[in-house]
């Protein structure tokens, strides 16, 4: 452990800034999305999931990256041994047997393959020492990515393998591919499409995709979610109804308010300026991600912060574009505002990595 | 560890993802605008119809009660079990319909109401629930989201079928009504009244809804009341009708189909109004259950019709009481002059028969009317020719309608040769004035029109609008009985001579206490004054070949009584008339009869008889 005062020097205070600001908003959407329901609480364990977050990226910051993917593999097969553990005796809930039981706490597993697969693939491409992949590498990476991904589509968590494959593209474009690569790709997605539709996918995975297509098909089924965060967020308007104030937040129109839907509390309440709040508040933890891979000092550096980061922006572009209804509902969370210890914890340890990778940038 | 790796290439292709990182971001902030800005009155909207219910609360009608202060409309409370269209569950439905056990016609009835158009209104799923059903989906109430229960004032006439025609019964508004002048002010799904009393004086009785605006979560449940506006009662009505009298009136028909018109002769008050056969009202209070709508609805007897108002029938013989008003108002006959009566008249190559086949003999205007003598009538009839007796029918209100404070009265007709170019294209023909001088052919009248003649010649000539409104009381207030009207100012006076008058009035008296035909109806210790008559059915010609008793019932006569009693400065003037009864003096005199009785002689124990005791010692 470095604890010089570079180490404080190199630190990001700005992005560390904005991580804290949006936590601080999620404590505050999640107090009022509780308050009417049976765990008016939350916000508290809220916080608590937060101050263990940043301890452990704190951690995570102390000891140098390279250090901490040297075991990659090690992980990376435990938690694959875990996943396939989960699958045949994990317990079920709410419908997926994705959740560790740990005592007081129930860890999500595909979280862990999350930082498991995007360490071990940052690891494997780093060694790669060209400005193009081959076919060869290309190949396995896939490979690697695709155990874990196959794992969590059988818990069933599309959103965690979704999450990984776009992890992976990112990845591998910013390696360098050929572009008729990118095309047998495209190819090759185009054809999984109907075959997913037919094997993969759930039917209430199916009713969600229709209902996005056509909300209104059944509006108290599988579109009602969908209509009632438009609503919400619509009705916000330009400053919103006020904290603890919503009508569709607070009188139970709006599903899981304070986890998947969350954004759509804060849409309501604080209304477009709050949103507008949350959207630059991302796009500064984003570009100053950004920067932190490009003054990183080497590959390893890069792959890491940008494999972390392509995950945390799917996740929350995407939780987003489902709140405002772009996108049909799959259960994400939003990153560091949605209620959750594990997703709140992976999240601020990824952000320790790419804070470790930008701390190192010099050679010592 | 490399410290020369190159790492331009990858460094060039992050600045790919930070412009599309930025694209993305901004498109989402363009989304959120268009939801949040353009949109946002519409969503705005949506989440307030979501969450705010405006629950309408329905306003009691005002109370109608009778002279004395009784009450005789009133309403009740009831429980209705209604589903919002905004929280409309299947599945919930289902369950309702086995919880509470929907008959048939209910059923039939909720897949009607569903079909209507939606505005914002519950729809109604069962009505009138008994208090064991509303505990059964109160205590249910988690379990069936949507489902409330709406309380509702229902129409109660407590005495069911009394006077129903002179009431009127209440319905929900149809389209047609709502964009009437007579129902300005109402709403979709108010009840209004539809006939009788109700109808005329709905503006009076209803009252004015409330509404409360609460606030439901996603279930439906009400979290909290943000607005309310109490229902306001309507006003109540005090009417001119004696129950006692009412109900004596409608027992005298024993089952005969048939209208009564009871009147006070000095001011024009209905103290008895009844169409036999009757109807309950209370029917039709609610949201009407199929099966009992066709009940009434085909009803042969025509049960709502209100025969007092709306019958239109021959006058027969009293009709007689006109002719003899115009002959002696025209000169065209002295009171001591004698015609001579043997069963009949041939007239223009025709026979006009009498009721008495071996004829009156020589009779005077007095015996004439007591015995109701055909021939004496023919021959004044042809002497005052149409167009005189017309007038003179005209000027004791016939042909037009009495002016009555209820609806739907028809004016019935007096027939004269324009009358008849005009509807029929068809010359006058002189053997139809026959016919009128005797109250039959084209000339129709109501009992409601009859019931004034007899207060007209009862009080010499006054002419009042009848009415059964006594006077409005404020919403809650008690009444003041008012147990006989005072003498009010006559609409107008027939201004006869007063020895004509005396003629007519000494001739009803004859009628009933001069072994007339109207004996029948005698009181002695009143005092009844009468004409009896009776409506041809079938054509005259056949008239005398048959008795009419032995006629199949539909082909039997009408009969009518009208009369007045006591003799002088009569009290109470009445017009009956039975459906097929045969001759008047017969089926309608004694019904007169034992309404006179029920007046005068009845037992009331309220205060008033005092004064009625006095009344009649007086006379």
């Amino acid at each position: 452990m470095i604890l010089d005062r570079r180490f404080w020097f190199g630190i990001d205070w700005l992005l560390v800034l904005g991580l804290a600001l949006a936590a601080g908003l999620g404590v505050a959407a999640i107090y009022s999305a509780t308050q009417g329901g049976p765990n008016p609480d939350y916000y508290r364990r809220q916080i608590l999931w937060i101050v263990l977050g940043f301890a452990l990226m704190l951690l995570v910051m102390a000891i140098d990256y390279h250090s901490l993917v040297d075991h990659a593999e090690l992980f990376y097969l435990g938690v694959a041994g875990l996943l396939v553990y989960l699958l045949f005796f994990g317990s079920l809930r709410a419908g997926t047997n994705r959740w560790l039981e740990l005592g007081i706490f129930t860890l999500h597993s595909g979280e862990l393959a999350k930082l498991a697969s995007v360490a071990l693939l940052a690891k494997y491409l780093a060694a790669v020492r060209k400005n193009r992949l081959g076919t060869a590498e290309v190949a396995i990476t896939g490979a690697l990515v695709g155990i874990p991904v196959l794992l969590v589509i059988l818990q069933p968590d599309l959103g965690t393998a979704a999450t990984l494959a776009f992890a992976y593209a990112v990845l591998c474009l910013l390696a360098g591919v050929r572009g008729r690569l990118i095309l047998v790709a495209a190819v090759v997605f185009a054809l999984a499409l109907p075959f997913g539709w037919s094997f993969v996918l759930k039917d209430y995975q199916k009713e969600r995709v229709l209902a996005f297509l056509d909300p209104n098909l059944d509006p108290r089924g599988a579109g009602y979610q969908s209509i009632q965060s438009t609503i919400a967020v619509g009705s916000g308007g330009l400053t919103g109804k006020g904290w603890l104030e919503g009508s569709q937040s607070q009188l139970q129109f709006l599903p899981a308010p304070h986890t998947d839907f969350v954004f759509a509390v804060i849409g309501e309440e604080l209304g477009f300026v709050g949103v507008v709040a949350v959207l630059v508040l991302y796009l500064m933890i984003t570009l100053r991600s950004l920067e932190a891979a490009r003054r990183a000092r080497d590959r390893l550096g890069i792959y890491l912060v940008a494999g972390i980061l392509a995950m945390f922006i799917f996740q929350a572009l995407y939780n987003m574009a489902m709140v405002g209804g772009l996108v049909p509902i799959k259960g994400f969370p939003l990153p560091l505002v949605s209620y959750g210890g594990s997703s709140m914890m992976t999240t601020l340890i990824g952000f320790g990595l790419i804070l470790n990778v930008r701390m190192r940038r010099f050679v010592n | 560890m490399n410290i020369y790796e190159d790492l331009k290439p990858l460094q060039s292709r992050l600045k790919w993802w930070r412009i599309l990182a930025v694209v993305l971001f901004v498109g989402l902030c363009a989304r959120f605008w268009q939801l949040q800005i353009v949109r946002a009155p519409t969503y705005k909207e949506l989440a307030l119809s979501n969450h705010v219910r405006q629950i309408p609360e329905s306003a009691p009608r005002g109370l109608v009660l009778d002279r004395w202060g009784r009450i005789i409309v009133e309403n009740r409370p009831s429980f209705n079990l209604t589903m919002e269209k905004g929280s409309w569950d299947d599945v919930v439905l289902s369950e309702l319909i086995e919880l509470l056990s929907f008959s048939d016609a209910e059923l039939a009835e909720l897949a009607k109401e569903r079909k209507t158009p939606s505005d914002h209104s519950p729809v109604l799923l069962k009505e009138d629930l008994t208090l064991e059903d509303v505990a059964l989906v109160e205590s249910r109430q988690l379990e069936l989201p949507g489902a409330m229960i709406q309380f509702v004032p229902r129409r109660f006439y407590p005495f069911g079928n009394l006077a129903a025609h002179a009431l009127g019964y209440v319905g929900r508004i149809t389209e047609e009504q709502l964009e009437q002048e007579r129902f300005e002010g109402t709403i979709a799904n108010d009840y209004v009244g539809q006939s009788g009393v109700e109808l005329g004086y709905n503006r009076q009785l209803m009252g004015q809804n409330g509404v409360q605006v609460v606030e439901v979560n996603s279930h439906g449940r009400r979290e909290r009341i943000l607005e309310e506006r109490t229902p306001l009662w309507g006003n109540s009505v005090q009417l001119t009708l004696d129950l006692d009298l009412q109900k004596a009136t409608e027992e005298a028909f024993e089952g005969q189909s048939g209208a009564a018109v009871v009147l006070n002769p000095r001011n024009g008050e209905v103290m008895a109004l009844a169409s036999s056969p009757s109807f309950d009202p209370n029917l039709f209070s609610g949201r009407f259950k199929a099966a009992e709508w066709k009940a009434v609805a085909q009803d042969e007897e025509h049960r709502l019709q209100n025969r007092a108002l709306q019958g239109r029938y021959a006058p027969g013989s009293v009709f007689k009481l006109i002719l003899a008003a115009a002959a002696l108002e025209e000169g065209k006959i002295s009171p001591t002059k004698r015609l001579y009566c043997g069963g009949g008249l041939r007239l223009y190559g025709k026979w006009f028969p009498c009721h008495s086949a071996s004829g009156h003999g020589f009779v005077n205007l007095h015996e004439a009317l007591v015995q109701s003598c055909n021939s004496y009538f023919y021959q004044l009839g042809v002497e005052l020719q149409i167009e005189t007796i017309a007038r003179y029918a005209r000027t004791f209100g016939l042909g037009s309608p009495t002016g009555i404070d209820l609806p739907f009265e028809v004016s019935g007709l007096v027939p004269d040769p324009e009358w008849k170019r005009q509807a029929r294209q068809e010359p006058w023909y002189a053997g139809e004035t026959v016919s009128v001088s005797v109250g039959q052919g084209s000339v129709l009248v109501t009992a409601m029109q009859m019931a004034q003649i007899a207060a007209i010649v009862g009080s010499s000539g006054d002419v009042f609008r009848p009415h059964v409104f006594l006077k409005p009381l404020p919403a809650g207030a008690l009444a003041d009985p008012a147990p006989t009207g005072s003498q009010g100012e006559p609409i107008r006076r027939l201004a006869f001579h007063d020895s004509t008058w005396q003629v007519l009035q000494d001739a009803m008296w004859g009628v009933v206490n001069e072994s007339g035909t109207g004996w029948r109806a005698g009181l002695p210790r009143v005092g009844v004054s009468g004409k009896t008559g009776t409506a041809q059915v079938a054509s005259m010609s056949n008239l005398s070949e048959t008795d009419d008793d032995d006629r199949p019932e539909h082909l039997r006569n009408h009969a009518w009584f009208i009369g007045y009693a006591p003799r002088k400065n009569p009290e109470l003037a009445l017009a009956i008339l039975v459906e097929h009864g045969g001759q008047g003096g017969r089926t309608a005199a004694p019904i007169a009869q034992k309404i006179f009785q029920a007046y005068f002689e009845g037992q009331k124990g309220l205060e008033a008889d005092d004064t009625r005791q006095a009344l009649l010692v007086r006379n």
